[in-house]
């Protein structure tokens, strides 16, 4: 009798089904690096090296556990118990994990679909959280914020939130309301504060910079002015600008009043 | 009048001047030089570094205009004042300018560095496209004319050859560049850049072409190499890339 047909004692199957498995199992194990090595190449230019090797992993494990189930099922073994067990586990283990699963869900869904990469300037809203991001990892994101704190946001929560990415446009707008008084000129008013934006270099030239009179409010005849600059340095831009206009409207003779109400005195 | 542009054996008491400028050396001990540029008597600029005998030169050439008044774009917009409307099918040399800064180099064999960059004329900025896929650029109206027209040290002188492929008539309004691809050229103090042609397709789309040599015979590219430059920008501004060297499409219309 050859011994390919030769029935292993206490088993239900032959030496050659137990060869026939193992090499099921290899051929598997080589699948599974060929997948993770393909994978690499597609996965390292749309995601992190870290989520890159998480998906890998789990590419690679999933392929060697489906050759070994295959394998197993062909020498004849009874998976029924197994898989009840495993279904009951894995239920146990999805309640538990249910929120590290869904971190990591959003973390690859965040170095897909990339809202925010590494060095942007953002603003969680809802959270009122603002500042520089400075890692993305597959559970959570770091943050720094503009106070100097670090911060780390669970991936779930930056990826369903509203999130500002002011970096995201290379220009960004500078909306400031300035009030004159009521007895001052208001064409003066608007010349001095064009010429202060056309004279501050940070300011683009185009989109062109816009001064008009917005609100005849209680206290002032209220001009909005927006100009727009390079997104890199809006906050020095807008630090600038506020102050440049101050000067230029005492220089000018400009008041810029104090709230004030008029009071009738009856005889 | 004197050439500025060039070379400098490294003393004490050197000063060389541009308008308002004033470069000046300083030998504070040894082989040790402080660097000094005043602008109206008010020091915008100094550096220390040494120089063991006199292995090192100061180097003041033109630059591209990409460092002041600091590094924001890398891109040049030049507004022609009046536009060229340019028949179907024509061609047509004209002489603008661009702005040119002043670099100041320490050269020696090994390698250069950049001390200091100046401009001489108010820089200002411009989108051309929109925000959420535009580029920032510095901004400069040129007249246009037949002869050469330029500010000293201020401005270099492009000889641009227009050519209007299209069966349409062409406006052209602006050129845009990748200040990058950009070689200049001297002639004493004066600046040229490098020979360019902007092309107005069949499609109507623009691209401007540098050539990559002289606009004219006998000029001498900018000594200092480009290199430089590149070392003293990399690592603060990341290029958004324009795609091929040399040539750059005007995508966002001329």
């Amino acid at each position: 009798m050859n011994w390919i047909e030769t029935t292993i004692p206490g088993l239900n199957f032959t030496a050659g089904q137990l060869v026939f498995a193992l090499i099921v199992i290899v051929a598997g194990i080589l699948l599974g690096k060929l997948a993770k090595m393909t994978s690499n190449k597609i996965l390292s230019s749309v995601m992190s090296e870290n989520a890159s090797n998480l998906v890998q992993r789990i590419i690679y494990y999933s392929m060697i556990i489906v050759a070994t189930l295959a394998a197993l099922s062909y020498l004849g073994i009874d998976f029924t118990g197994a898989l009840l067990a495993g279904g009951i586990l894995g239920i146990v283990i999805g309640f538990a994990t249910q929120s590290v699963v869904a971190n990591l869900i959003s973390g690859i869904f965040l170095q897909i679909d990339k809202p925010v990469s590494i060095g942007d300037p953002i603003g969680i809203i809802d959270e009122h959280l603002y500042g520089v991001i400075l890692e993305i990892n597959i559970l959570s994101t770091s943050i720094r914020t503009f106070d100097g704190v670090n911060l780390r946001i669970p991936n779930e929560k930056l990826f369903t939130s509203k999130i500002h990415n002011y970096s995201k446009y290379v220009a960004r707008r500078v909306v400031i309301t300035v009030g004159i008084a009521y007895k001052e000129d208001i064409q003066k008013a608007k010349d001095l504060i064009l010429k202060t934006l056309n004279e501050n270099s940070l300011i683009l030239a185009e989109p062109a910079p816009l001064v008009y009179v917005d609100e005849l409010a209680d206290s002032s005849v209220n001009f909005s002015v927006r100009a727009w600059a390079p997104s890199t340095i809006w906050f020095t831009v807008r630090t600038q600008v506020v102050q440049q206009i101050k000067n230029m409207l005492d220089e000018g003779g400009v008041e810029i009043p104090f709230p004030q109400r008029v009071i009738w005195q009856g005889e | 009048m004197k050439k500025k542009f060039g070379q400098y054996t490294i003393k004490d008491g050197l000063s060389i001047s541009f308008k308002d400028e004033q470069i000046t050396l300083e030998n504070i001990s040894g082989d040790s030089y402080i660097y000094r540029r005043k602008h109206m008597g008010k020091t915008t600029s100094k550096t220390i570094f040494s120089s063991k005998k006199g292995e090192i030169k100061i180097a003041i050439y033109p630059v591209r205009p990409i460092q002041m008044p600091r590094q924001l774009a890398h891109n040049i917009m030049i507004k022609l004042d009046p536009p060229v409307a340019l028949p179907p099918n024509s061609h047509i040399i004209h002489h603008l300018t661009m702005p040119i800064e002043i670099g100041v180099f320490t050269i020696s064999k090994k390698n250069n560095y950049m001390v200091d960059a100046f401009s001489l004329s108010f820089p200002k900025y411009t989108l051309y496209g929109q925000p959420n896929m535009g580029y920032i650029c510095r901004l400069h109206y040129s007249s246009i004319s037949s002869e050469e027209k330029t500010m000293q040290y201020e401005e270099a002188t492009i000889m641009m050859k227009f050519q209007n492929k299209s069966p349409n008539w062409a406006t052209i309004n602006k050129i845009v560049m990748d200040a990058y691809e950009v070689d200049l050229y001297l002639d004493g103090d004066a600046v040229y850049l490098e020979d360019s042609n902007l092309v107005i397709g069949e499609d109507d789309v623009a691209s401007l072409f540098l050539n990559n040599k002289s606009p004219l015979r006998g000029l001498k590219e900018v000594p200092v190499a480009a290199e430089t430059v590149k070392k003293f920008r990399r690592g603060i501004l990341e290029r958004t890339g324009f795609g091929v060297t040399g040539k750059f499409i005007m995508e966002h219309g001329y």
